[in-house]
């Protein structure tokens, strides 16, 4: 539980600046490796754990501090409500925050300067009050993968283009690998986040909590293995898609397994939750608590985006229209200039459909993921 | 003959149209992918693994048949019967999930 500072017995607060503990009180700071709590067994493997609930979503946060903050970090309810004391696994270590709340603020504030489509009210929404460290849990593993792959690619025969079928089966060990611990983040989310870079970590020491929220790994065994592979996964089938020497590659079908090797360490990562409502939905922009990167996607004013588009369209029909009439006046009509330029801008259309379609949808899907029912599986957990 | 040219016309309007409604696409796939969606990258295979993957079948323009072949050679995990240690604090959590299970 929280330790109090030695020279006032005020709170201590952990500032990622000065990498100290600070009091607010009396303005002594010290170092966490010297700070002691006296109630504390060094050698136990437990620590002291305040759990709140939110009995809105289910989530649970962990602090060091008597008081929560009044609202949800995760669904942005106020029914935040003190639940238990619970003696928790002390994780192997933790990275603590390097970027403060101000730093991630103004990363966060940057992305709307010069920006013609996000609505100017979210920044207004950007303040401490809306921000919230949490230390979220990780398990850094080692593992041997293997994976079978069924792709299918287009390939220009002639005129025609051919479907071709391509056979690929390999393996690989990783080292390393971040794994989201906690089942209620979407891992589609949190493996955005990604860089985190373990040379700054500590062993584990909860005076680094102070000050900030964290949960604990909610998954089992298995939970972990489905994560490892889906992880080793995407990764994995991003790199083979690329061994093949064809148009419009596809995984057809895959099956892969994986083997997670002893002792996977447990981490706690820092991440800054930006959660706000726009138009009654909840969004929740993640920044990564170590290097700054600022993940999520804002939704954006739909008029504005409208006009935008509409605008293109007209542009670009107005330089097509140049293009076929300066042909045309030109006489050149009937001559293979024309044909060339008519195919051009044939091979150019089907080009921007498939590269704008698929852009669009995976722009889609992210907004979605932003979204807080997305980014945030809210099964009841279990109480006790 | 008439007809035929009225045709060709509106095919050719047609596919000028289509062009012009794909580039746009893609110019507002680029607005809102510069504007709106951040951070959409994650760490890559050789991030997390010095050497390169190791082929067990690489084969090109496979017969339909290929696709039973390598997947009954690959359908079992070949890890299986590894032992491990597992970390306390996913154990406990196996341990919390069965009473749900009793519930359900
Ligand atoms: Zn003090
Ligand atoms: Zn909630």
């Amino acid at each position: 539980m929280a330790v109090l500072c030695s020279n006032c017995a005020g709170k201590l607060i952990f500032n990622p600046a000065t990498q100290r503990l600070e009091c607010a009180t009396c303005g002594s700071s010290f170092r966490p490796e010297d700070v002691e709590d006296k109630n504390a067994d060094l050698h136990s493997k437990y620590y002291d754990t305040r759990v709140y609930v939110c009995s809105h979503c289910g989530a649970e946060v962990i602090t060091s501090d008597t008081e929560a903050s009044s609202f949800c970090v995760y669904c942005g309810n106020p029914a935040i409500v003190f639940d238990r004391i619970s003696k928790e696994y002390k994780p192997d270590g933790l990275i603590p925050f390097q970027v403060t709340k101000e730093e991630a603020i103004k990363n966060i504030k940057t992305r709307f300067l010069k920006n013609p489509i996000i609505p100017k009210e979210i920044m207004g929404k950007c303040v401490p009050e809306n921000i919230r460290g949490i230390y979220v849990p990780y398990w850094i593993i080692n593992a041997d993968y293997t994976e079978a792959d069924y792709l299918s690619g287009k390939v220009k025969r002639g005129k025609h283009t051919e479907t071709r079928y391509y056979s690929r089966a390999g393996e690989i060990a990783v080292k390393n690998v971040p794994i989201d611990g906690s089942n209620i983040l979407n891992d589609d989310i949190s493996r955005k986040l990604e860089p985190f870079y373990l040379e700054d970590s500590k062993t584990f020491d909860e005076d680094y909590l102070n000050g900030f929220y964290s949960n604990t790994s909610d998954m089992n065994y298995f939970d972990l293995k489905k994560s490892a592979a889906y992880r080793c996964h995407k990764m994995y089938a991003d790199e083979i898609v690329k061994t093949v020497k064809a148009k419009d590659v596809k995984i057809v079908d895959s099956i892969y397994w994986v083997d997670v090797h002893d002792d996977p360490i447990y981490m706690m990562f820092p991440v800054w939750f930006f959660t706000f409502k726009y138009e009654d939905k909840p969004y929740t922009i993640l920044v990564n608590g170590q290097s700054g990167k600022v993940v999520g996607t804002m939704p954006w004013q739909k008029k504005r985006v409208v006009a935008i588009t509409l605008a293109t369209f007209i542009l670009v029909m107005a330089l097509i229209a140049v293009i076929i009439t300066g042909l045309i006046q030109n006489w050149l009509l009937l001559s293979s200039i024309f044909v060339y330029a008519l195919a051009g801008i044939t091979v150019l259309g089907s080009y921007s459909f498939t590269r704008g379609f698929v852009g669009l949808k995976r722009i889609h899907k992210n907004l979605r993921l932003t979204q807080s029912e997305d980014i945030f599986k809210f099964v009841k957990k279990r109480q006790g | 003959m008439d007809e035929q040219i009225f045709m060709m016309y509106t095919v050719f309007i047609g596919m000028l149209v289509f062009t012009g409604i794909a580039i746009t696409m893609f110019v507002v796939y680029k607005i809102l992918n510069r504007f709106s969606n951040f951070g959409d990258s994650s760490c890559k295979l050789d991030d997390y693994s010095p050497r390169a993957i190791h082929y067990l079948r690489d084969m090109d323009d496979v017969p339909s048949t290929e696709k039973r072949l390598l997947f009954s050679a690959y359908g079992e995990n070949p890890y299986d019967g590894r032992q491990h240690t597992i970390p306390e604090q996913l154990l406990k959590n196996s341990k919390m999930d069965e009473p749900d299970q009793e519930m359900e």
